[in-house]
């Protein structure tokens, strides 16, 4: 364990005393041609690319877990990485070292990383290394009307929503919804910020302050719950399912708002919709929210980067996680 | 045939309606601001003012880049429709975010400049030692970028780093050559290109442009660069026959004035060619399409496949 330790990588502040800084070697510009940086020895690796606002815990509990079963862990915040791009290639580098040769990588981005989010998982597409999630599904997730179309179009059950640019048509949309409805201002790459509607006034007032051009608006019909949701955490063929139950009065059932959470049974019905949503998107790990509405399921939202409610779950959904990136990895390497 | 264009606004895409319709094209013009998109029982609606638009054969599709979050979802429709459009699914989330788009074109061999991407300062300081100069540096807060700036050296450099923002997202690197730069509307496997000159303050606006033939390398580079992004339709700088920037609105009226050349005539030719490669047949393809739709998922769909 001990010899294990000095070779792996802790947490940040060893991986960066164990590579030292070269990046210096690398040279941008036409007379260079550039210098190829040093490669790891990535056998039987795992390299986790996190968010730039990464939550300590989650990560902490990651590269413990991850330690048991690799023999080299590397984190590195997404805006730590720098991406080397010429004619024909695209790598992925951190302090002029290769980040290409790991078995697996796991991106945990938010929609605040995207401007360097789609660059870096184009790269790890482009690499031999397992990934568990795809770029399409990164950029779908992260946009509220998208994920439900794409979902809707294939059969899975969803709440009705609308995408529309200007606010001068909302009028034409309403029905589509009707009142309550939940509005969310998409701007850049996702959303910024929920409003619930209750009726046409509130609606006109909310367009008013709507003038720019470069955002768009997705309204959803607003389903009124029991004061919980279920999120489905798909890994592979397994979901385990958790009840997260929201704060007296707060109509989001979210942790982060002062919710609960704790493991519920997953019926079959919860199952079939968190794995075929899962598919569609072309996920291994993922995290489905359902709701009921009108006695069945229906997906309120399907998340890249989910969060693995450390305070009432403790690691196990971490430990999921890792235990089936590292079985993919070893079916790799046994059958090529 | 039955084609919609789509467009921000009517007085960019006018002259295209008649083009159209010339090569026998049932067209009508829908503004975007008009369209939403609506999602649900399973399903999805594309609605202009409250009423589902009608089944297209085509799409021709007029609208800048930064109109990701819209265009996408509409062109997944398009798709999953089988209407033809002159951008695929995921080009304009490629023409919105300029280290994506760089990786995109690297990784389908398209010359580039050589570059470097990082997400803080800290990632591009050691450059500025060793870098080989002139670099250009551009530093982007979201999509936009928020300044861009050639350095000739590592003083240059160093003034730059200090005066950069604490909220940048990212910072792009590359090798740059202080010469002229070539401006180019794709049309298919067509090329039009226009030359700026460099000059003291930078490259001379696109109107001041002189018509340019391309060598066979610049050519290819520019088609590729197109099609590698998802863009049939597509305007490219380039600067040494390495490129610089692809993005699926073209300046049609100053590019067309330049060269001389009618390119809407050129557009809607290249529709009638490209859905015709597509077996789109007046009135033919829409009433199989459905027959085949309804029947797919019966004992009789195998065969209709």
């Amino acid at each position: 364990m001990t010899a294990q330790k000095q070779k792996g990588f802790s947490d940040l502040a060893p991986i960066e005393e164990e590579l030292g800084a070269d990046l210096s070697r690398i040279e941008i510009g036409r007379k260079s041609g550039g210098k190829v940086p040093k490669k790891f020895d990535a056998k039987k690796s795992f390299l986790i690319i996190g968010s730039k606002t990464y939550k300590k815990s989650t990560i902490n509990s990651m590269i413990g877990e991850s330690k048991k079963l690799f023999d080299r862990v590397l984190f590195v915040p997404i805006n730590k990485v720098q991406i080397m791009v010429s004619s024909g290639r695209a790598s992925l580098c951190y302090k002029g070292k290769y980040l290409m040769d790991f078995d697996a990588i796991y991106p945990r981005f938010s929609s605040r990383d995207y401007v360097l989010g789609e660059a870096v998982l184009k790269v790890i597409e482009s690499s031999s290394a397992y990934c568990p999630v795809p770029l399409r599904a990164y950029q779908i997730t992260n946009h509220k009307y998208y994920t439900t179309q794409v979902l809707s179009n294939s059969g899975i059950p969803g709440i009705p929503t609308t995408l529309f640019i200007s606010p001068k048509y909302a009028e034409y949309l309403v029905g589509e919804t009707g009142f309550p409805m939940v509005m969310k201002l998409i701007s850049g790459f996702a959303g910024k910020g929920v409003v619930l509607i209750n009726d046409k006034k509130q609606l006109e007032s909310i367009l008013d302050t709507v003038h720019l051009f470069e955002e768009f608006i997705c309204t959803q019909k607003f389903i009124k719950g029991k004061n919980f949701d279920v999120r489905c955490y798909v890994i592979g063929d397994s979901v385990i399912s958790v009840k997260r139950t929201g704060r007296k009065g707060e109509w989001r059932a979210n942790i982060s708002r002062g919710g609960t959470a704790a493991v519920i049974e997953t019926s079959p019905e919860m199952k079939k919709i968190a794995l075929n949503s899962a598919r569609v998107l072309g996920m291994d790990i993922c995290a489905v929210d359902l709701m009921e509405s009108g006695g069945r399921w229906v997906v309120i939202e399907a998340n890249f980067m989910p969060g693995p409610f450390m305070k009432y779950l403790g690691g196990m959904i971490v430990k999921e996680w890792v235990e089936f990136i590292h079985e993919k990895v070893k079916a790799q390497k046994q059958f090529g | 045939m039955k084609l919609l264009v789509i467009a921000e606004r009517k007085k960019h895409i006018e002259p295209f309606l008649p083009a159209f319709e010339s090569k026998g094209f049932e067209v009508k013009y829908l503004r975007i601001l008009k369209i939403s998109l609506v999602s649900k029982h399973r399903a999805t609606l594309i609605k202009s003012l409250g009423e589902n638009i009608p089944k297209y054969d085509a799409v021709f599709l007029h609208a800048r880049a930064s109109l990701a979050p819209f265009v996408e979802p509409l062109l997944e429709e398009f798709s999953s429709r089988k209407i033809y459009s002159n951008s695929m699914p995921g080009s304009y989330y490629i023409g919105m975010n300029e280290p994506f788009k760089f990786t995109t074109l690297a990784l389908g061999n398209v010359p580039i400049p050589d570059i470097m991407i990082a997400g803080s300062s800290g990632g591009i300081k050691t450059i500025s030692k060793n870098g080989k100069y002139p670099l250009m540096v551009k530093a982007l807060v979201g999509k936009t970028v928020q300044q861009k700036v050639a350095v000739n050296n590592a003083k240059e450099f160093e003034i730059f780093l200090k005066s950069i923002q604490d909220n940048v997202d990212a910072f792009i690197l590359h090798e740059y050559d202080a010469c002229d730069v070539i401006t180019c509307a794709v049309i298919g496997e067509k090329v039009f290109a226009v030359k700026r000159k460099l000059l003291s303050g930078g490259v001379s606006e696109l109107k001041k442009g002189k018509i340019y033939k391309l060598s066979d390398a610049e050519n290819g580079a520019a088609i590729k660069a197109a099609q590698t992004c998802g863009y049939d339709i597509a305007q490219i700088e380039m600067s040494n026959g390495k490129i610089l920037d692809v993005r699926p609105n073209v300046n049609w009226k100053v590019l067309s004035e330049i060269c001389s050349e009618n390119l809407e005539e050129h557009v809607a030719q290249f529709f009638a060619e490209k859905l015709q490669k597509l077996g789109v047949e007046e009135g033919v393809g829409d009433e199989i399409g459905v027959i085949k739709r309804i029947f797919s998922k019966t004992v009789l769909g195998k065969w209709l496949k």
